[in-house]
């Protein structure tokens, strides 16, 4: 299928499967997404609706034990699935950049912070040591790292947690990605301090053409750093569009109840909460993942599944009551 | 009524001011946000209320009784009226116990009541934090979190306890569910005038549940008051910094953000004067780094302690 | 998310037990070592002879249909005494694992709990035990105590408790901190209470593990020990007795020793085996991919 040209990644009806002893996982059930080229899309959900999941497949760093069984995926104008395991290496040392949620993991404890910068530039520019040092020095001192060249000597236990994030910003950030996937890079983090982060993320990006996927459970840094929104569930993105247009005008009822319990009210009334649980991935009911917690569920909605209902090109949601709409008001 | 009011420190070979001069009240009924990043030692002062940790000077005041002077005989009949919920609810719940143990626990310990008495309890108890009886014969690890907190709050509320120490009773747990658990939390309090000290980095949740906050910065607090004077009117820095770090699920809000320099510097030898003079913006040299500001009362049940800020 | 009407017991021995049944190694072993125990048990029906009877017109003769495995020495029937031998190896370890367990745990659970001096001396205790050779020691107290099977079974637990307390001691240190303990405190749980009904069961699966593989070692001390003369005394029929008196004849009738030696090893073999195979079944973390493939 032909893609436009300002689109950097592009992720069609996947669906991923894990297996385990209790029975086969059915993590993703579909999904659809499109970051552009220089756009920040938010990937956001609460836990099991499959977002670490989609950024790990996008970057085929799956677990043995799970099967990408169908979907495509197109990054840069070229398929994932296609690629061979040593031309995705090549990929993620040159062109996608992962940071984690615990940096603590991402770094090597044993070696110096400067050999570890170091390591990542000469194997994404080829650059030579000295150089490698100089563009590590320069990039920490980019990052609001003062005394560059003394941390560059440390190692990573003696550093504080926001310290060794912004390395591992450092790092990610050093090959200049075209892509930049942050799976919860500040939920550790105090939250004067994930300012701080944030703040040096949107700043990055202004200078460059880094895409950036944001996976987070957290609607408010969404609506800080993210131009889209993609909204998960149970392995779906149920919704997706401009991070105005979705938070404002949020179609789909999950959405709209993740919204209400994501703005907490002032006084001491009761909060609204999205009742029931969601559903067990290992035994999917046939129909929409979410009509059982639905106010507005029908008919329809228990026996097909919707899924991608494109509304005008920027916008789409995966529910039967958009459909309606759309068939009676016209798209948009 | 009751008064806790304390000051602590721990002792490792350099002096850790976990806690230093920390002094607040909560009445029955109330509950008082205590608000802070790491280092804040606003988990210590929770721990030490409870004697979990034993503070190296003040005093605990529950219902006009020092608590920390009291032996462990006498301390072991006030414990079931001071109780707590920990954070993460997979940690507190011991995983080889099923719910019935560990909510009939308290009731073992405490009253003569048998044992197809207590069952009735724990299934009430039960069903009244909103999960079905039959879990009773369950096993913490078959519940998912929101449940096992839900647990966890059981048992803080078998005996009718008057005080509850919540130490981030919801950040494990998904946004969804959180909105349960405090609807919950909220519904029991009213039903038993119970007094909650909740201790939590989150400003917004913190907004819909305290009555009053204390914003604490490594060991000190440095503004307490009312919840909806404080939001209206941020008096310390800090304070205002940490509302504006938070970020707000709304895109048109796109805040002032305060950017604080530098990192949270640990709690370990503090040097003189003001605890936040090396993040502030407002900090003065020769004053906020010599002298640490008391804690004044800016306006009625406003307190704030900084030097830059005049009435 | 749903879950099975079963109790939740049950599905958790039933997922052990499936992972552990993926083993064929784990499998056969564990056959081995209940039909060690079978014959040990069922010795005194099974066995043709007395195994102390000696037929002195049939000295050392080779198998045969009288003798299945040939006789001794002293014209006794090796099978019979084999069969009788299993007895000492398969249920005198039991014990001394037993009293092990029930030396070391209550020490090491005290020692880790409770910290401080009582720690520290107890721990430079199990330090000096454990810098003696094995068996070296247990031959001491052996010989102090008196010759015969039950003073090397309670030298061999001696030797052995500190290790056993080792394990636990870390257990309850690393558990003595979580939430759950002190949320026990806070309801008002006595210090024992607190050590007994909370931390000890979390103590059971390494407790389990450790005596399973400490089961080999002991048997083959345990023969040692009666090898060297300080065990079970002659004529009793220990596989560690038998290989003493088989010594002399190695090179003429050497399967008087070695018979008995092949099936020690197997048996230790197979505790090994079994042992490993459950360690992994009873981590929680390998439990779920092992199951899966």
């Amino acid at each position: 299928m032909k893609k436009l040209d300002n689109i950097i990644l592009s992720v069609e009806d996947l669906h991923v499967i894990f297996k385990t002893y209790l029975g086969t996982v059915h993590a993703l059930n579909g999904v659809y997404l499109e970051v552009g080229k220089g756009e920040s899309v938010g990937l956001v959900g609460e836990t099991g609706c499959g977002k670490s999941t989609l950024g790990l497949s996008i970057v085929r760093l799956l677990d043995e034990s799970a099967k990408i069984v169908r979907g495509k995926i197109v990054f840069n104008g070229e398929s994932i699935l296609e690629k061979s395991s040593e031309e995705m290496r090549e990929i993620r040392r040159k062109y996608i950049s992962l940071i984690f949620q615990d940096p603590t993991a991402a770094l090597n404890p044993v070696h110096k912070i400067g050999d570890q910068i170091v390591e990542a530039l000469q194997m994404s520019k080829g650059l030579k040591r000295a150089e490698a040092l100089e563009e590590g020095a320069k990039i920490l001192s980019m990052l609001g790292i003062p005394d560059s060249r003394k941390v560059m000597e440390q190692y990573p236990h003696e550093l504080s947690g926001g310290m060794r994030q912004r390395i591992m910003i450092a790092i990610a950030l050093s090959k200049n990605p075209l892509l930049l996937i942050a799976d919860e890079p500040t939920s550790n983090l105090d939250v004067t301090i994930q300012a701080q982060i944030l703040e040096l993320i949107s700043d990055l990006r202004k200078n460059t053409q880094m895409s950036l996927l944001l996976i987070t459970h957290d609607m408010g840094i969404v609506a800080q750093v993210c131009e889209k929104v993609a909204v998960m569930y149970a392995g779906q993105v149920i919704e997706f569009g401009k991070v105005r247009d979705v938070f404002k005008n949020p179609l789909h009822p999950y959405t709209q109840g993740l919204l209400k319990v994501a703005n907490l009210v002032g006084e001491k009334t009761r909060l609204e909460s999205i009742p029931g649980t969601i559903p067990d991935l290992r035994n999917l009911p046939p129909g929409c993942l979410f009509a059982s917690r639905c106010p507005y569920s029908f008919d329809k909605c228990l026996r097909i599944r919707p899924s991608n209902i494109m509304l005008d090109g920027k916008r789409s949601v995966a529910c039967w009551l958009v459909e309606d709409k759309v068939n009676k008001f016209g798209p948009g | 009524m009751y008064f806790p009011i304390k000051r602590g420190f721990r002792k490792p070979p350099a002096l850790l001011h976990a806690v230093d001069d920390v002094s607040f009240e909560i009445n029955a009924g109330e509950t008082l946000g205590l608000v802070g990043e790491s280092g804040s030692g606003k988990t210590t002062c929770g721990k030490c209320v409870l004697r979990i940790l034993e503070p190296t000077g003040g005093e605990v005041l529950f219902e006009d009784k020092n608590i920390l002077a009291l032996d462990d005989r006498a301390f072991k009949k006030i414990r079931p009226m001071m109780q707590m919920v920990f954070q993460d609810p997979f940690l507190s719940l011991n995983p080889r116990k099923t719910l019935r143990n560990i909510i009939g626990d308290p009731f073992k310990l405490h009253t003569n009541l048998s044992d197809g008495e207590i069952e009735k309890e724990v299934k009430r108890l039960l069903v009244q934090v909103g999960l079905n009886e039959a879990f009773i014969d369950r096993y913490p690890h078959e519940l998912s979190g929101g449940q096992k907190q839900r647990v966890a709050i059981a048992r803080a509320v078998a005996l009718n306890p008057k005080f509850i120490f919540l130490d981030e009773p919801t950040s494990s747990l998904d946004v969804s569910v959180q909105a349960q658990i405090l609807n919950l939390l909220n519904d029991i309090q009213r039903q038993y005038n119970i007094a909650y000290l909740f201790v939590t980095h989150n400003i917004h949740l913190i907004k819909f549940m305290a009555d009053k906050l204390a914003i604490m910065y490594l060991g000190k607090i440095l503004e307490y008051g009312l919840k909806s004077e404080i939001f209206s009117n941020p008096l310390h820095p800090y304070t205002k910094a940490l509302f504006s770090a938070a970020p707000i699920p709304d895109p048109d809000l796109k805040m002032e953000r305060i950017i604080l320099r530098g990192e949270i510097p640990t709690p370990i030898d503090p040097p003189p004067g003001c605890r936040f003079f090396k993040r502030c913006w407002l900090g003065e040299t020769g004053l906020c780094d010599k002298v640490e500001p008391e804690l004044v009362e800016f306006s009625s049940g406003h307190f704030v302690a900084c030097h830059k800020v005049k009435k | 998310m749903k879950f099975d009407k079963e109790s939740p017991r049950v599905r958790e021995l039933l997922l052990t037990l499936k992972v552990f049944g993926k083993s064929k190694m784990a499998m056969i072993s564990l056959g081995i070592l209940l039909l060690f125990f079978a014959i040990a048990i069922l010795a005194p029906w099974i066995s043709p002879y007395d195994p102390t009877e000696t037929h002195t017109s049939d000295l050392f003769m080779p198998p045969c249909p009288k003798y299945p495995l040939g006789t001794d020495h002293l014209g006794r029937d090796n099978l019979s005494r084999i069969l009788y031998g299993a007895r000492y190896s398969m249920f005198a370890s039991l014990l001394v694992v037993a009293v092990t367990v029930i030396i070391g745990m209550p020490i090491g659970a005290v020692s880790g709990y409770f910290g401080g001096k009582l720690d520290e001396i107890l721990m430079r205790i199990t330090d000096v035990i454990l810098s003696f050779p094995g068996i070296t020691l247990a031959l001491l107290l052996a010989y102090i105590m008196g010759r015969g099977i039950y003073s090397a079974a309670l030298a061999l637990s001696l030797v052995g408790w500190p290790s056993m307390a080792r394990i636990v001691r870390g257990v309850v240190l690393s558990e003595k901190g979580k939430d759950y303990v002190i949320a026990a405190r806070i309801i008002g749980k006595s210090d024992f209470q607190i050590l007994f009904g909370e931390i000890m069961p979390n103590c059971m699966y390494p407790v389990i593990i450790q005596a399973v593989m400490m089961m080999g070692t002991v048997i083959i001390s345990l023969a040692g020990l009666s090898f060297i003369g300080v065990g079970v005394q002659p004529p009793e029929p220990d596989w560690g007795v038998i290989i003493a008196e088989g010594r002399q004849y190695l090179l003429e009738y050497p399967w008087l020793s070695i018979l008995p030696g092949i099936l020690m090893i197997t048996v230790v073999l197979a505790y090994n085996l079994v042992g490993d195979r459950l360690r992994d079944a009873l981590d929680p973390r390998l439990r779920g991919e092992l199951a899966a493939k």
